[in-house]
């Protein structure tokens, strides 16, 4: 299954490739070295950009966001800010995030058995 | 309240976790020695009083820290319209590259601060709210927290904030820097396309105009890069952005001169004479346009695949005449 997902993702990387490759070939747009040669910000691939930009979409979706915000807001980013993004979603710092219960827990608990009131943590040699 | 923590603590890990409570427990402790700040020429006191406040309802201090940066900014925006734009549902909170990302939205450029309380200040005493990062917990617990940074007392050490439900929060400005260096002190100020910070650094402030060309707004980016060009008239990527956001707005005069620019501040800026040669070529200066295309091919480097297709293109429209 996973081997499949992978795969499917060279697959579309490819296909994504081949896709701009003939964008290319038209003459249409004219030949201009972005701003961005200048400044030196590092510039991933489009194609790996497309996929990436996708995936930050897809775990945006994941964690609650309505998909057409989500849209948005991909839509929205630079392909720096999308790098940071990607795969870290659950790890970054979130303003707003409030003391999770399980840690108040292990506080209290960690506190009681240094005063020797609890024994839980066998790390704790507590008073005795 | 130290004088209770008298564990027999054989394991390094117990002390560490002590070390870290009594950190956080102490954290409620009073203000500390003061800070030196006398000789950085700043007023004692400053206070930016109209700056307006949002209590945050639960969880979302992201969306209310960012309407009042963006209203001091005078874009009118409300913090019920930025939850659907920057808040994370299942993390319960705001990231901070979208606080960043979502400001754009509203044609404003969130730029950010060297990591030092003197450019806080520095940013209010010209009239400029600052958002930050806190971690209000520690760092193996984290309580991550945005307020907005309003104004400070130097005599009495303090700093004062708009934070969640109080409209005037105040710090001393060791605890507060104690709780904002563990978020890196992370700190950004809302600037509008014609004005920049007071602290801003020109490399840093360019890139954060990049992203507006990304999203294919032009215009905003261009008005950017002219703040810029005027502060810093030997910037290359101003000039060089000047150029393209010309360019993509159709104004080829204004276009060429600003490559021509790019290319008297640094002869051999490559992408400058290439775009140089294709504005000359949609003018149909051919004779022009090949002795820059030339030069860029000449040049060479990352983007010579595109410097050839532009001379090649000069080329055979001169085979057409």
């Amino acid at each position: 299954m996973n081997a499949f997902r992978r795969m499917s993702r060279w697959v579309s990387l490819l296909a994504i490739t081949a896709f701009l490759g003939l964008g290319l070939q038209m003459p249409a747009y004219a030949a201009i070295v972005d701003t961005d040669a200048t400044i030196g910000a590092e510039k991933a691939s489009q194609a790996h950009q497309l996929l990436a930009r996708q995936d930050v979409r897809d775990q945006l979706v994941k964690m609650g966001v309505n998909p057409d915000d989500a849209m948005d807001r991909i839509n929205n980013m630079s392909d720096q800010e999308i790098a940071a993004l990607n795969g870290k979603l659950d790890q970054l710092p979130a303003g707003g995030d409030v003391l999770s219960t399980v840690a108040l827990i292990f506080l209290v608990l960690l506190f009681t058995d240094i005063m020797g009131y609890t024994d839980i943590f066998p790390f704790v040699k507590g008073k005795k | 309240m130290a004088r209770s923590f008298t564990p027999r603590a054989a394991n390094p890990i117990v002390g560490g976790l002590l070390f870290f409570l009594v950190l956080f427990l102490s954290a409620c402790a009073g203000p500390g020695p003061r800070i030196d700040y006398s000789s950085t020429g700043l007023p004692s006191t400053k206070e930016l009083v109209d700056t307006p406040f949002f209590p945050q309802q639960r969880y979302q201090c992201g969306p209310a820290a960012l309407s009042t940066v963006l209203n001091s900014s005078s874009k009118s925006v409300s913090p019920d319209t930025l939850v659907g734009q920057v808040y994370v549902p299942k993390r319960k909170g705001s990231l901070r590259t979208e606080m960043i990302s979502t400001t754009r939205r509203y044609e404003r450029i969130a730029y950010q601060l060297d990591p030092d309380l003197l450019s806080v200040l520095t940013e209010v005493v010209n009239g400029r709210p600052v958002l930050v990062m806190q971690n209000l917990g520690i760092r193996l617990i984290p309580k991550w927290h945005y307020a907005v940074v309003v104004g400070y007392d130097l005599n009495k050490s303090q700093i004062i904030l708009r934070s969640g439900l109080d409209k005037r929060k105040v710090y001393s400005l060791k605890l507060f820097d104690r709780t904002w260096r563990r978020s890196g002190r992370w700190a950004v100020v809302i600037v509008s396309t014609t004005e920049l910070p007071a602290t801003a650094n020109e490399h840093k402030y360019l890139k954060s105009i990049l992203p507006f060309e990304r999203t294919k707004n032009w215009e905003i980016a261009n008005q950017a890069y002219l703040t810029a060009s005027q502060k810093w008239s030997r910037s290359l990527g101003a000039h060089m952005g000047l150029g393209n956001t010309y360019y993509h707005l159709a104004e080829s005069s204004q276009a060429e001169k600003a490559y021509r620019k790019t290319i008297a501040l640094d002869q051999e800026h490559a992408p400058a004479h290439n775009n140089l040669a294709q504005v000359l070529l949609d003018k149909n200066k051919l004779d022009e346009a090949l002795l820059h295309a030339r030069r860029a091919v000449e040049l060479g480097g990352a983007y010579s695949v595109t410097y050839s297709k532009t001379l090649k293109d000069i080329e055979k429209r001169i085979g057409q005449n």
